[in-house]
């Protein structure tokens, strides 16, 4: 609310002032949702990246009349990658009176708090089976990571006819990625090809890329199978570089984010992501979304801005069929048979869960492209 | 039902002292929060001009010094880690600086590091060289940057990181506490906060009423705005070239809160002193006015009463309802006075008239009407009260009407007293011989006779029938 100044308004003004002093309350009929993710240190960019997605879906909600016209309210926090961060964030957003939670936006963190949780959560993000099939309060409007992999393994397999592959895990997310790498060996081994190594790390505790990158030469890989976050591939994809390494590298979609070209720049060319987010989507509402988010936060939308977008808009949905309540909140959005998301339309599962088209992007140029779309 | 003295004094006190007084009180208010504002809308305007000047000539500092020593050196120096240390030391712009080669390749850092690493932003650079990043974490370090960079004439680039906690460090000391600086990229993505995990957590203040407000003309732009459900006071301004913007805000309640406390104060003031002369004024008017007012009242009632109240003492306070009281005194006497000569008048006249032993008509002279009779005529006529009043002299005379006319206007044609005789009719049908002495008379200037009737078939039998004197 913006209350141009004129001489006459300050007893308004003065009103407004002084009305949270006698009433003890601000904004009584808001509507209250939260956010966790990771918003500092190496994962912020997907964390970062959610937030500002679900927070545009909030203020296009709040320009649209809000909930019954009730103002919707966002209330981001850092879980710092760490799951009990994360719980004490949810319990916080919680006893504060948030009626959902947007997040988390990893896997490892996803697995402690879907079984914990008492609020509705929605993850705009998390994909590892491990949070599959399961009634309880968590959602999320991303599809398990293991069919991506299995697309990327037969894309690797049938397109880029590799043989021999060595996978690189950050053992930092190990739900994620060993869900992800095991589907993409298992996929890629009964197509014929083989994996000829796995080599694990911290992300929290790496100082030196050498000392994981000197073995690859070792085993002599066709490609490398990457699955880190955004950051850790563009400092690999540099060290790489320096090194001279050049086979292709894959990727999950993890670190399918503006940030790996940003940080990577021309050390990510040609790098290989399996995602469920295909970035020249023709859809309208993708295109109209691409363009509003542009202008709104003076960069390019990735995949975790789009389901963060998607997370907070279906959420608003559902809060719309409940009156901006927590009670029968669940039913709601098990009820909804379609979501209008920007990237496509969705539905979840009984169990929360949900399934979307997966692509096969690149950098090219500095800019995602879909390669089974060229 | 009319209002009381004290209802209507109340009343008038309220219109005339004690709602201007409120109202001149909340104009007060009202003109030092307009006051309140408008310093704050200055200083803002002042401070904000300062800050875009720091912010533009600490970016064009940096700027000139990366070019500057740029220009100094050359692709293929080979002291350049030195040149570069040494820079990096003398320079406290920059948290690290990198040179590279023309394929964005690191050849020297200073602090030593990273070398042989492509540069991690993707970066357009102009000639003259500019600001090559949004606000983002530092690959190296983890803290929030910001990336500048020249380029050499042979392609290479000399990049320099700056570290935009340091500068939110500078621009928090700026203002008192109480007062928020915020600098921010043209989208609304924060540069520098106060509040360093805001910088850290890349948070984006594009939502911010105040950012989100059609384009004004206007350098600064002051407004009040809500977020997150307070009222703040802030001002926008851009700085030139980068488009960057910087936000200066301040709770309202900070600014209104104190003006806001002493209205109320002096209301609170106003209104204990109002009630405090109210039932101090309340008071001496009913002990001085009212309740010797209701005395008076009560004595009027007990005169009405018929009470004597002439030795009562006099209660007034003040000298004209003393006066007031004193000759009301004095007409209750008169009027006592009065009242005790029309009580002998009435009983003297109920003597003579109601207990004469004569039978005493008062009559209308032309209507005839009996006006009043004594006890006397009942008994001689023989009809009730009620009824002799209803009836004419002429209804009783036994005569015609001419006659009997003629009887009642005699007295008036001779302007004296008559006496007639004539016969009269009683109850009972007996008619009687009377002889009427009627007096002519004027009460209230109206013409009455007063009629003595004595019955004169006693005297006219005696003389004709001895036995009726004899029996009587």
């Amino acid at each position: 609310m913006l209350v141009k100044f004129q001489g006459a308004g300050f007893l308004l003004a003065l009103l407004l002032v002084s009305l949270p002093v006698f009433s003890g309350c601000d904004s009584f009929s808001a509507v209250d949702i939260g956010f966790v993710g990771q918003l500092t240190g190496k994962f912020s960019d997907i964390g970062v990246a959610g937030r500002n997605g679900a927070r545009m879906a909030i203020e296009d909600a709040n320009a649209q009349g809000g909930i019954d016209g009730r103002t919707i309210r966002f209330h981001p926090r850092d879980d710092g990658n760490t799951p009990a961060m994360a719980a004490q964030a949810v319990r916080e957003l919680a006893d504060e009176g948030c009626v959902a939670v947007i997040g988390p936006m990893t896997s490892a963190i996803g697995i402690a708090l879907a079984a914990e949780t008492e609020v509705v959560m929605i993850s705009p993000t998390t994909s590892s089976p491990s949070l599959s099939g399961k009634d309880d309060l968590y959602f999320r409007v991303v599809d398990v990571n293991s069919s991506r992999a299995e697309a990327l393994a037969a894309y690797a397999r049938e397109k880029l006819h590799l043989n021999n592959v060595l996978m690189i895990g950050d053992q930092d997310n190990a739900n994620y990625v060993n869900t992800f790498n095991k589907a993409f060996a298992a996929k890629f081994t009964a197509l014929g090809g083989a994996i000829v190594g796995a080599l694990e790390y911290s992300s929290n505790e790496i100082r030196n890329w050498d000392e994981l990158l000197d073995p690859i030469s070792e085993y002599d890989p066709d490609a490398l199978l990457l699955s880190a976050s955004a950051r850790d591939v563009a400092a690999i994809a540099r060290h790489m570089k320096s090194k001279g390494i050049t086979i292709p590298v894959m990727c999950p979609a993890w670190s399918y984010t503006t940030e790996v070209i940003r940080v990577g720049g021309d050390s990510v060319e040609g790098f290989i992501f399996a995602t469920l987010y295909a970035v020249n989507n023709t859809r309208p509402e993708f295109v109209d979304f691409k363009k509003r988010f542009m202008d709104r936060f003076g960069y390019q939308p990735g995949f975790a801005e789009a389901y963060g977008y998607e997370a907070a808009m279906a959420l608003i949905v559902a809060l719309r069929k409940t009156d901006g309540n927590a009670e029968g909140l669940k039913e709601a959005l098990l009820a909804e048979n379609r979501f209008k998301g920007v990237s496509g339309e969705f539905r979840f599962d009984k169990y929360g869960d949900v399934k979307r088209s997966v692509f096969i992007a690149s950098v090219k140029n500095g800019e995602f492209v879909l390669l089974d779309q060229e | 039902m009319r209002p009381t003295f004290l209802q209507i004094l109340r009343r008038t006190l309220r219109t005339w002292i004690f709602l201007p007084g409120i109202l001149f009180i909340l104009v007060l208010g009202a003109l030092q929060a307009n006051n309140a504002y408008r310093a704050i809308e200055k200083r803002n305007r002042v401070v904000s001009g300062a800050i875009s000047y720091y912010i533009t000539t600490y970016i064009s500092d940096a700027l000139y010094a990366l070019k500057h020593f740029s220009k100094g050196i050359g692709p293929a120096t080979k002291d350049m880690n030195k040149n570069l240390e040494t820079f990096y030391n003398a320079y406290p712009h920059f948290e690290r600086l990198l040179w590279l080669s023309k394929d964005k390749i690191i050849l020297t850092a200073a602090p030593f590091g990273a070398e042989g690493l492509p540069f991690p932003i993707r970066m357009d650079i102009r000639h003259e060289g500019g600001i090559i990043s949004k606000p983002i974490v530092s690959p190296g370090s983890g803290q929030p940057v910001l990336y500048l960079g020249v380029k050499y004439h042979t392609g290479n680039i000399l990049v320099g990181e700056m570290d935009t906690l340091a500068l939110s460090q500078h621009l928090g000391g700026l203002l008192p506490p109480g007062n928020t600086i915020i600098l921010a990229d043209a989208y609304g993505n924060i540069v520098s906060h106060p509040d360093l995990s805001k910088v850290l957590r890349q948070e984006n203040i594009g939502d911010l009423p105040l950012m989100a407000a059609p384009h004004s003309e206007e350098r600064v732009r002051t407004s009040f705005f809500t977020h997150d459900g307070t009222l703040y006071i802030g001002s926008l301004a851009t700085i030139p070239g980068e488009n960057w913007k910087i936000i200066i805000s301040s709770k309202a309640s900070t600014v209104f809160i104190p003006i806001l406390e002493t209205v109320l104060a002096l209301l609170a003031l106003l209104t204990t002193l109002f009630l405090l002369f109210s039932a101090l004024l309340n008071n001496a008017l009913k002990a001085g006015l009212v309740l010797p007012l209701d005395d008076l009242i009560h004595d009027i009632k007990q005169l009405g009463m018929g009470a004597d109240i002439s030795d009562k003492p006099i209660r007034s306070t003040y000298r004209e309802l003393e006066t007031v009281e004193e000759e009301f005194r004095k007409m209750c006497r008169e009027v006592r006075g009065r009242e005790e000569e029309l009580s002998e008048n009435a009983e003297r006249y109920r003597a003579l008239f109601h207990d004469n032993q004569l039978v005493l008509l008062l009559v209308a002279p032309l209507t005839g009407d009996i006006l009043d009779n004594n006890k006397r005529a009942v008994e001689y006529y023989g009809y009730a009260q009620n009824t002799l009043r209803s009836l004419t002299l002429f209804d009783i005379n036994a005569e015609s009407g001419t006659v009997a006319k003629k009887i009642m206007e005699r007295p008036w044609n001779s302007g004296a007293a008559t006496t007639i005789r004539t016969k009269h009719t009683l109850a009972s049908g007996e008619v009687r011989e009377v002889d009427l002495l009627i007096s002519p008379m004027t009460i209230h200037g109206t013409p009455r006779n007063f009629v003595t009737v004595i019955d004169a078939s006693q005297t006219s039998r005696g003389n004709s029938d001895p036995r009726d004197k004899a029996e009587s």
